[in-house]
């Protein structure tokens, strides 16, 4: 308040205490019933008019004197500092910025000394925070760290904020995610720029490679290690596919590390189900027998390795899940569970149904009765009735309606309105393939030995798999979107020709099946958790519901443009789906990342240290000029009330 | 704004006059009476003995003869044995004659007007007690005047007139007792009873009046008539204390400390007009206003003094 603004309040203010006082002069009449009392009582300490209106002046005067010490008081004086005159400002207290990271990563899970390394980040975390002290100009932030850095409170002072804070990321637990430490370092980078002493300290178990120094970082990191050494079993990698002959039949590709110094045993155990989720959806509460589908002994090398494929495995089930476990021979345990599941989603194997119309061609039948995944039925010409019912016909010389819409596999087909024989090549031999046709896939078309081929008219659809020297097509295929036929087409007999004796001819049929009927790719890739996905949208349209494990926690799954973006922090087979969706769209996620298996910490880093205490100053008294005005100004007070009560007015 | 507070009173409002005398007002008439008779059974009743000399049945006192005397009072035995005219004198049997003086000063008025009021209901309660003695009644107003009298009457039937007469009292002007007591013995030929009803704040002192009386034969009994709201006043603050009957302004500052020094000041000018009036062997009785009437005259009669 300037001296002009306070020069006014005060004049406004003393007139109308000075109204006031005139009013207060006006004394009240009172009609009393015999006056003289009164009169003698007063005229025993009757004092002169004159010194009456005195100490009525000097009352005037009091009053006015604290109404001037209380606007005075209001316009906040201050001397300079250095004038000697007791009232120093204080000194403000030192600003500093201090940035908490606690590390979410995966690793954290891992158990020492009956505690996780999180609760132990976590009591380490409420103990720095305890020492950051009581200066009110001290900043701090909460951010968890694994992949990214997620921000837990704002800059703030609050301890007591900072504590919940730190509670609450207890709750959540790790992420099954990697470290990606110089990412979140970049991030931190950007938070503290162009904050008073900034600094960074990160409560982590160091279970990651030492960032390389970042000269261009404008702030001290300091590290604050929670984790211990210690011997760690993982699943490494782990996918599933069928066998190429399109058989129920699926081979388990794994890869499990050992972090020990020393060669482990272990077993890699295999459990399938249809509805699975999480771990405990697989692996049975009585050990896991119940759901086993195979089990492997591992003999891992120290620090080392194990891949292998494994083959001829047979399951019930789309959904299948990994388990690796520590032999209890050895003298360790695994302390680090997070790790030791891995998923992985079985391509779909639908049984097709395969009707041969003919005489019957014991190599044909011999071919499809080995396909498990196969029905076959022997149908004769006469009892044809057309490819309603069957994902595929084959037609062995005979002359039946192929007119209808259907697939088929014609075997030196008889001469129709569709194939128009031009003429016939006596013993061709392949002279080209296609071997980009899916059809040609792993075939060795050598040596068939075929005695004539049959030349048919063409067709604009048609493409040639294998041909001979002279253009001859012996193994064609024809698609007519219009008649809705497809058409694989083998032009010769095949009692005269080499080729059911051939590896070539089971291959042939098993190409031209799946050539028919695709089947879901032959394998699903599995994903990382801690990751923004991006999988193509095979689901309608509408808004996405994705399920996944009990303990995922909420999980972020969007539309953008033709792809579905899916953030996942759990390990897991995870459920999207729409309200259209027939099946829902199924999503395996893993750890999988050897830097989280090394659970062991790695690098070393410069220890955080703790600020100075910091206490504010006591402040002189009574600390500011206007309470030293407002206690002059309460003491002239209680003088005029004193006055006031001992009658001196009279 | 009345002595007694400076704030707004919480009191029921006073009585019209009309309401003063009314049937419940009767009934309690009645009622005394009744208690009165059988209170001062055996009393000469429409009778008293008076403190004059005549010519009475009752003998009281011998005195030398004088000429003019009459000789049939004259004890010729006495002047056998003796030698000496010795006048045998006799107490003086007449009809008692109760005047009630009624204080219509502004002081009697002040505030919600219950000191007089309270004067008329004992003056018409003690007149119909006289009345239905068989003794007379005269009433008479004061002020720095003598007012209006009511001549005196006797007879039960003369109670109504009584009545109107205290209705058309009118309270106004100062107290000074003196100069209207004065003036009212040298208007009266019978001596008696002088029933003074007042709150004695005489500008003049309130002993001269009774002085007056004395000095004429009368028999003075003073009803003190207090209100214990003058004793305690809720005052406080700067104040202007004017007089109701003179004008006359004080500015005083109320506190605590003053006050209780007015307490002590007026008690101290309470007990005085006792103290005055039982040195002089004046009956005394004091009539608070909060105490009810009839309470009072009972009270009055057992202590003695008004009838005998």
């Amino acid at each position: 308040m300037s001296a002009a603004e306070m020069l006014t309040l005060f004049g406004a203010l003393a007139a109308a205490m000075v109204l006031l006082y005139i009013l207060k002069l006006r004394r009240r009449r009172v009609e009393v019933p015999f006056a003289p009392l009164w009169a003698r009582l007063v005229e025993e300490r009757q004092s002169s008019a004159l010194f009456r209106r005195l100490k009525r002046l000097f009352s005037l005067l009091i009053q006015l004197t604290i109404l001037a010490l209380i606007v005075l008081a209001m316009g906040d004086p201050r001397f300079s500092s250095g004038t000697g005159c007791g009232f120093e400002p204080p000194a403000a207290p030192p600003e500093r910025h201090t940035l908490l990271l606690l590390d979410s990563s995966a690793s954290m899970a891992t158990f020492e000394r009956g505690r996780t390394r999180t609760e132990r980040a976590a009591a380490r975390a409420h103990t720095l925070i305890d020492q950051l002290g009581d200066n009110p100009a001290h900043h701090l932030m909460l951010a968890a760290v694994d992949t990214d850095l997620r921000p837990l409170t704002l800059w703030t002072t609050d301890r007591k904020a900072a504590h919940t804070a730190v509670d609450a990321w207890l709750a959540r637990g790790p992420r099954d995610a990697a470290t990606d430490v110089p990412s979140a370092l970049a991030l931190a980078s950007d938070i503290l720029r162009d904050r008073p002493n900034p600094e960074a300290v990160l409560v982590t178990d160091t279970a990651f490679a030492q960032p390389p120094p970042d000269p261009a970082a404008a702030f001290p990191l300091a590290v604050e290690s929670v984790g211990e050494p210690g011997d760690n079993v993982g699943i490494e990698a782990l996918n599933v596919r069928p066998y190429l002959d399109d058989s129920l039949t699926y081979s388990l590709f794994y890869a499990v590390r050992n972090t020990a110094a020393r060669p482990l045993r272990a077993t890699l155990y295999l459990y399938a189900n249809e509805s699975g989720r999480s771990p405990a959806d697989f692996i049975s509460p009585g050990g896991g027998q119940g759901q086993i589908v195979a089990s492997i002994a591992l003999a891992l090398p120290a620090n080392g390795v194990v891949r292998d494929v494994m083959g001829d495995l047979k399951f019930e089930g789309s959904r299948l899940a990994a388990r690796v476990a520590i032999d209890p021979a050895e003298a360790t345990a695994d302390p680090f569970p997070r790790d030791d599941t891995a998923f992985a989603l079985v391509p779909e194997r639908r049984r097709l149904r395969v009707q041969l119309v003919g005489a019957g061609n014991l190599f044909v039948q011999a071919t499809l009765l080995v396909r498990e995944n196969v029905d076959f039925e022997v149908v004769a010409p006469a009892d044809y009735r057309g490819p309603d019912g069957y994902d595929v016909t084959i037609v062995d010389r005979a002359d039946v309606d192929i007119s209808k819409p259907g697939r088929y596999f014609l075997i030196d087909p008889a001469p129709s309105d569709a194939f128009r024989i031009t003429g016939a090549t006596p013993e061709p031999t392949v002279a080209k393939v296609d071997k980009d046709h899916p059809l040609a896939r792993g075939l060795v078309l050598a040596d068939l030995g075929i005695q004539s081929a049959a030349r048919y008219e063409r067709h604009t659809t048609d493409r040639v798999v294998a041909s001979a020297a002279d253009g001859t097509p012996l193994l064609f295929t024809r698609v007519e979107p219009d008649t809705q036929r497809t058409f694989v087409v083998l032009p010769f007999d095949l009692n005269q020709s080499l080729l059911p004796v051939h590896y070539a001819f089971p291959l042939l049929v098993v190409n031209a099946l799946n050539w028919f009927s695709p089947q879901p790719g032959g394998l699903i890739p599995t994903h990382r958790a801690g990751r923004t996905l991006s999988l193509p949208a095979s689901l309608p349209e509408g808004g996405i519901t994705a399920v996944g494990p009990p303990e995922a926690g909420a999980i972020e799954a969007r539309r953008l443009a033709d792809r579905i973006a899916l953030r996942a922090d759990r390990i897991g087979i995870y459920e999207l789906s729409t309200p259209d969706a027939k099946s829902p769209l199924l999503v395996a996620i893993n750890l999988m990342d050897p830097d989280e298996s090394a659970i062991s910490p790695r690098g070393t880093y410069a220890a955080w240290t703790p600020p100075r205490p910091w206490t504010p100053a006591a402040p002189p008294w009574p600390g500011t000029v206007w309470r030293a005005l407002l206690l002059i100004a309460l003491g002239v007070s209680v003088v005029e009330w004193l006055t006031w009560h001992r009658s001196l007015t009279l | 704004m009345s002595l007694l507070s400076d704030r707004p009173s919480k009191r029921a409002p006073a009585p019209s006059r009309d309401a003063l005398f009314d049937d419940a007002f009767m009934a309690k008439l009645e009622y005394l009476e009744i208690v009165a008779k059988r209170a001062f059974s055996g009393s000469a009743r429409g009778e008293r003995r008076s403190k004059k000399l005549g010519a009475g049945l009752e003998f009281a006192d011998y005195r030398r003869y004088s000429p003019g005397d009459d000789f049939r009072h004259v004890d010729w035995n006495v002047y056998q044995r003796l030698g000496k005219l010795l006048l045998r004198l006799y107490e003086e049997e007449e009809d008692l004659t109760v005047t009630l003086l009624i204080d219509a000063s502004a002081s009697m008025a002040v505030g919600d007007r219950s000191k007089l009021d309270h004067a008329l209901r004992l003056a018409a309660a003690l007149a119909y007690v006289t009345l239905a003695g068989l003794d007379r009644v005269s009433i008479v107003s004061f002020s720095d005047t003598l007012g209006p009298r009511f001549l005196p009457v006797r007879g039960k039937a003369q109670i109504f007139k009584v009545f109107d007469f205290l209705r058309a009292i009118e309270p106004g002007g100062p107290t000074t007792m003196g100069r209207a007591l004065q003036t009212f013995v040298h208007q009266s030929k019978r001596r008696g009873l002088a029933v003074v009803l007042s709150d004695l704040y005489a500008q003049d002192g309130f002993e001269s009046g009774l002085n007056v009386l004395r000095y004429h034969k009368f028999e003075p009994l003073v009803l003190h008539l207090t209100d214990a709201r003058e004793l305690t006043p809720d005052l406080r603050g700067d104040l202007q204390l004017v007089d109701c009957e003179t004008g006359l302004v004080r500015e005083v500052t109320i506190t605590p400390r003053l006050l209780d020094r007015y307490r002590r000041a007026h008690a101290d000018w309470r007990g005085g007009v006792e103290r005055f009036c039982t040195e002089r062997h004046i009956g005394y009785f004091e009539a608070p206003v909060q105490t009810p009437f009839e309470d009072l005259v009972l009270g009055l009669f057992r202590a003695g003094g008004f009838l005998r």
